[in-house]
């Protein structure tokens, strides 16, 4: 009965009701196209950095991540390492060995450079490395050979099958000096890897370095990326967390998440500036109806309907309303995001320059989280119900005789 | 005209609570667009003056080559007759420097590193380099390599003022160079990447192992005491001598130079979904004004006032409350963004995230004249659409129908 009350109160002024309505959704669509493109955005750049370096999770020597050099590498207990294959929510394990060295072609001078030491088919089938190859074959342990990545062999000037000289340190102050064939040429995609990578076979870098048997990481590859805190508190009990440590990719790069932070703050302060003027506009549409009903309530309350009851339905009435746009601005962002979502922007001209100079992908891909529908959804049900608190106030307040004099 | 004016305003406080929601709401859009405007403003004009007082200056001066290969063989052409130029110039400082990457190694650590040979004097009064140096001391007293290294660099490195540090680099017969340097100071930045990979040495010191002469530069970096010089400066260079490349900033970094434009473009969306939302507010107010007076209207009209009257009448009225709350939204945003101008907001929370973007933490917001101005018309502009709409809403009221009913 109140509800079919509320109901059709509504649509006793349908100009006014349809245009609140309207001003719901639109604010509930701009809210929810602009955190989409911006949390996408986030999400790629971390899928990108997450890729492109650290993978989600580290098992690592210890204060490795301070400082990250061979003497810090470890060798990896064969027994722990099998027990962290076995784990259920672990699919994999990933060695690598990282170096830093001096690079040089025949003719051409030194870059500075980093040297990847890798299990070649773990990082095709989780990094999809073998994709990014344009040329040649991955490193193997079959033959002595460098995957260069394509940026830094247009610096160098070199092409498939030349050498390349590496002139590093190796491990406890070795000197590793070695040359190599380029037998393969990859695009990282990442600029800033792109211009500085080389991927040798593990076992070949652990020989150049003096480094043997010792990894600077092993990447734990998660089952489940989402639920990462959980899965280190249950690893660290089981590892010798003395000599090692277990990081996730957000205690590795905390400055990353920063920078989204402060960026996704902003988005959030416009926001809140737009749910602010719509807030108004609600309370505007609350405020005259109330005063053009004050007669009728009157009446209804003479004729002895309680003021809770009348209270109540009119909570329900913006209810609905706000529901109504709601549901409205909702389903129209859902075409439109649901398309950049598989059909992400491609940025062109300046920004595509400034998105390469912090070293991601020039695209804008919109996220189709629920989570931003359900938070901002609500967000404009509960102003409007906040609102609504002023009829209900009202209501209560009410003198019969005096709202019937009018 | 006056009259109908009169009635506008009377019509406005009829029913005061109502304008007071809509004038209140119109006020805080626009102080909050306003607002988050000058910090957006500030923040970029922050991010622009600290690269260019401290990293690339208003111009900069190459070998036609460098551009594409950043080789110790393109060197600085006509490198006397620059020098002349430069002496000649009024109001510049000028620097040049020698560029060449390497790699820094100490005992702990060893990393890819632009090492940068600079005249001291030349150089402090160029980027303020000197100013920048915490501890130890700057590179003009006479000691033997003496080297300036990047907080951020410095701690990987594990050195302090005094320490010695290696650098490798290859020379101009493509000869693999190591030499010992003595760390003299520590230098901080805005930006914690360029902490990590700049290190400053003498140029002489850096000649003298690059087998150059002491004439020989990579680059001049020039600053004007007047930013708005820089198009003629460029200009005058490339007709005195023109075998050099000559870049100003906006050619140098063209994503700091458009920041600015995209960011306006940007502001004006934002300002411009604000004020739309404001606008469903504004619409439903004043046709709720239009239709609750229809009795009125049809008894004005059948008393002879004319069609165009009536809808002037109601224009005005809207254009009243935009013309009440306009300027003193837009009064509050500039009073604010003077408030908040001199001493800044802190986003301290933020702090590594913006150091990684070369910002520091305290925005100081500013906003140019022309984007009042801009806020203002638009304003003006959207609240004269939305009242069209209730405005011809009254045209069509028919006076015969409105007054039958009581």
């Amino acid at each position: 009965m109140l509800l079919k009350i509320a109901w059709r109160n509504i649509w006793r002024n349908k100009r006014r009701s349809l245009i609140t309505l309207a001003s719901v959704a639109f604010a509930l669509f701009f809210a929810i196209v602009m955190r989409s493109m911006q949390l996408g955005t986030y999400d790629l750049a971390y899928s990108s950095v997450i890729n492109a370096t650290t993978g989600y999770m580290q098992w690592q020597g210890e204060g490795y991540w301070e400082k990250q050099v061979l003497d810090r590498s470890f060798s990896p207990d064969s027994n722990q390492r099998a027990a962290l294959i076995a784990h259920p929510d672990v699919l994999d394990l990933l060695p690598r060995l990282e170096s830093f060295a001096l690079l040089a072609s025949e003719g051409s001078e030194t870059k500075p450079g980093f040297l990847k030491g890798v299990e070649a088919d773990l990082e095709s089938k989780y990094f999809n490395l073998g994709e990014k190859l344009i040329q040649g074959r991955l490193p193997n342990p079959k033959e002595a050979g460098v995957l260069l990545a394509s940026g830094l062999a247009e610096q160098l000037d070199l092409k498939l099958n030349d050498t390349l000289t590496i002139i590093g340190q190796g491990f406890r102050g070795m000197s590793a000096n070695g040359k190599y064939p380029i037998i393969g040429i990859a695009d990282l995609k990442n600029p800033i890897a792109n211009k500085s990578t080389v991927y040798l076979d593990l076992q070949e870098l652990q020989f150049l370095t003096g480094a043997y048997d010792r990894v600077s990481a092993e990447v734990i590859i998660p089952k489940n990326p989402d639920e990462l805190e959980e899965l280190k508190a249950d690893l660290s009990s089981r590892l010798d967390t003395a000599a090692t440590d277990l990081m996730t990719w957000q205690e590795m790069m905390p400055e990353l998440i920063e920078a989204m932070e402060a960026d996704s703050v902003g988005g959030l302060a416009i926001l809140c500036i737009l749910y602010l003027v719509i807030g108004f506009g609600v309370f505007g549409t609350i405020l005259m109806l109330t005063a053009e009903r004050k007669p009728e309530y009157g009446i209804l309350l003479s004729i002895g309907m309680s003021r809770g009851r009348m209270a109540l339905s009119s909570f329900m009435e913006t209810g609905f309303l706000s529901l109504l746009g709601v549901l409205a601005g909702s389903t129209l962002a859902l075409p439109l995001t649901l398309y950049y979502h598989f059909n992400p922007i491609e940025l062109g001209g300046d920004m595509d320059a400034m998105m390469e100079e912090y070293g991601m992908e020039p695209l804008l891909p919109f996220s189709i989280d629920s989570g931003i529908w359900f938070t901002h959804g609500s967000i404009m049900l509960l102003i409007s119900l906040v609102l609504s608190l002023y009829a209900v106030i009202s209501i209560f307040r009410l003198n019969p005789v005096n709202a019937m004099r009018r | 005209m006056k009259s109908i004016l009169k009635i506008a305003w009377r019509n406005v406080w009829r029913h005061r609570l109502r304008s007071l929601v809509v004038i209140v709401s119109i006020i805080l859009g626009i102080w909050a667009g306003i607002f988050v405007s000058a910090f957006s403003f500030g923040l970029n004009d922050q991010r622009k003056e600290s690269m260019i007082s401290t990293q690339i200056s208003h111009v900069q001066v190459h070998n036609e080559s460098w551009s594409e290969d950043q080789g110790v063989e393109h060197l600085l052409p006509a490198n006397d007759a620059l020098v002349n130029w430069a002496k000649g110039q009024a109001k510049t400082q000028w620097a040049q420097r020698i560029k060449v990457v390497g790699m820094a190694a100490s005992s702990h650590y060893a990393g890819g590193v632009q090492i940068i040979g600079i005249q001291a004097d030349q150089e402090a009064a160029l980027t303020g380099l000197k100013s920048r140096v915490d501890s130890g001391a700057y590179l003009d007293a006479e000691q033997s390599n003496p080297i300036l290294v990047g907080g951020a660099l410095a701690e990987k490195l594990e050195v302090k003022p005094g320490s010695k540090v290696i650098l490798s680099f290859s020379d101009r017969n493509q000869n693999l160079v190591s030499a010992k340097f003595k760390v003299r100071g520590i230098y901080h930045d805005v930006s914690s990447q360029i902490e990590k990979l700049q290190v400053y040495v003498r140029s002489t010191d850096l000649q003298n192992l690059l087998g150059l002469e002491s004439n020989q530069y990579h680059e001049m970096a020039l600053l004007l005491d007047n930013a708005a010089d820089v198009d003629t400066l460029s200009a005058q260079l490339k007709e005195a001598i023109p075998s050099l490349k000559v870049e100003t900033w906006k050619e140098l970094a063209p994503e700091l130079a458009f920041a600015d434009e995209i960011m306006s473009q940007a502001l004006y969306f934002i300002i411009g979904i604000i004020m739309l939302a404001l606008s469903f507010g504004i619409i439903n107010t004043m046709l709720m004004a239009v239709l609750e007076r229809r009795k009125e209207l049809g008894v004005l009209m059948s008393v002879g006032m004319s069609k165009p009257k009536i809808f002037s009448m109601v224009i005005f009225e809207t254009l009243l409350l935009a013309l009440l709350s306009g300027p003193l939204g837009v009064l509050s945003g500039y009073l604010s963004v003077t408030a908040t101008a001199d001493t800044g907001l802190n986003l301290a929370m933020f702090s590594d995230g913006l150091a990684n973007y070369g910002i520091g933490t305290i925005i100081y917001p500013i906003l140019p004249g022309s984007f009042y101005f801009g806020t203002g018309s638009i304003v003006f502009i959207m609240t004269l659409l939305a009242a069209i709409y209730p405005a011809r809403h009254a045209l069509k009221l028919n006076p015969v129908e409105t007054m039958r009913t009581l």
